[in-house]
């Protein structure tokens, strides 16, 4: 084989190479979220949730907890009840106005309270239970990120994708992150100007 | 003997009602009692949906929202779909933006997932198309998405069309032609959905 052809050959070679195709990025799928569907009238002038949705609707979700309740009530529905819980043992969640307080479970304990999680966690991530004098009113989930589990995106999406369904009537599903923590709060729809409150890193 | 005979039949008889009656307590409440299957009129039209795809910048999440619209008495099906409005009211894309606008950490992060060129340097809401980030169930079952990150942030493209993989397709075609970059993070959805 002459250099010539040799060369040719290479030329064509790193043709072929260059020549890839923009497809040729792995694929990745993006998970989406479906909240309620709306329902417009013909003239699409009035609308309303297209479907019917409660309290126990929220209930079946979270194993049963339901918002309104007091400490003691909500913490006998965990798989591993603490002690004497009361509203006076609980800590002041300081970042809230007036007196909201909380208890908090490591997620691993927290029973249907995962959402059948299949996504890793880190060990140190939990779940908050807060409370105002009305009763229980945001379920918080906090994952944090380890060496074990460096991202808890794809944990807080599970998560989330759960809630997300639910109508505003019923619960308000939010998601963000402080720092590398992710945050899915879920709000009693009823929670009034607690609602936009959100969770800050060292307040609790 | 054959006095014994029904002398024991009897008692053993009123030893057995006896006993039933001793069991017999209130009705559960969880017995499976037969619920008859609803069943779909699967020849029914499909009712007109409009899909809205919303995307949160702040997570890189997406949002299929949708927007059933009721049919006038007039309006008859094609193809066994019921047709759709040729225009979308504005409130209803500003619906459409309110799942995620309740749901995020900050307003400025929802916008329409069609997004211009040139957008991960001025990611605003004006730089998105309604129009062109919803499908309707009359003309599309399905609707693609497809983006490129450019760093954190996911650029997007949506399509509608008559297959999953075909929105897929589609949604790709749009966004590396719009964007010049290969859009390999994809997602296709069904327009009418559940």
């Amino acid at each position: 084989m002459g250099l010539r052809r040799i060369a040719l050959l290479l030329l064509l070679g790193a043709g072929q190479a260059c020549a890839q195709p923009p497809d040729a990025a792995p694929q990745q799928a993006r998970p989406v979220f479906f909240p309620a569907p709306v329902q417009w009238d013909t003239d699409m002038l009035r609308s309303r949730p297209a479907i019917s949705q409660s309290a126990a609707d929220f209930a079946n979700l979270a194993g049963g907890i339901a918002f309104g309740m007091s400490p003691a009530d909500l913490n006998a529905k965990l798989p591993a009840p603490y002690p004497g819980m009361s509203w006076n043992a609980l800590t002041l969640a300081n970042e809230y106005p007036g007196e909201v307080r909380y208890f908090g479970v490591p997620i691993d304990a927290a029973g249907p309270l995962r959402m059948g999680l299949t996504a890793c966690t880190g060990t140190g991530s939990y779940l908050v239970f807060l409370f105002r004098e009305e009763g229980f009113f945001r379920l918080s989930y906090r994952l944090i990120p380890d060496k074990t589990c460096t991202d808890t995106d794809p944990a807080a999406r599970q998560i989330f994708a759960r809630f997300v369904p639910m109508g505003q009537k019923v619960a308000l599903s939010v998601r963000y992150h402080v720092g590398k923590t992710q945050v899915v709060d879920i709000t009693d729809a009823t929670a009034g100007y607690l609602t936009p409150i959100r969770w800050r890193q060292g307040t609790n | 003997m054959r006095a014994w005979i029904r002398t024991v039949a009897v008692a053993a008889l009123a030893a057995t009602i006896l006993y039933a009656n001793a069991h017999a307590g209130p009705l559960a409440f969880d017995l499976p009692l037969y619920q008859p299957p609803v069943i779909a009129d699967s020849k029914a039209p499909t009712k007109c949906t409009v899909t809205y795809m919303i995307a949160d910048l702040a997570n890189n999440d997406l949002y299929a929202s949708r927007m059933r619209i009721a049919s006038a008495e007039t309006d008859t099906p094609v193809d066994n779909r019921m047709p759709c409005p040729k225009s979308m009211p504005p409130r209803v894309g500003l619906q459409a933006l309110d799942t995620c606008l309740s749901r995020s950490a900050e307003a400025k992060f929802c916008v329409f997932a069609d997004m211009s060129r040139g957008f991960e340097r001025q990611p605003d809401i004006h730089n998105t198309a309604e129009n062109a980030s919803r499908c309707a169930s009359d003309t599309a079952s399905d609707i693609g998405v497809a983006c490129w990150m450019s760093g954190n942030l996911s650029v997007c493209n949506v399509a509608c069309a008559n297959s999953p993989n075909d929105a897929l397709v589609q949604a790709r075609v749009r966004c590396e032609d719009k964007q010049q970059h290969s859009c390999p993070i994809t997602a296709t959805v069904p327009v009418s959905g559940q």
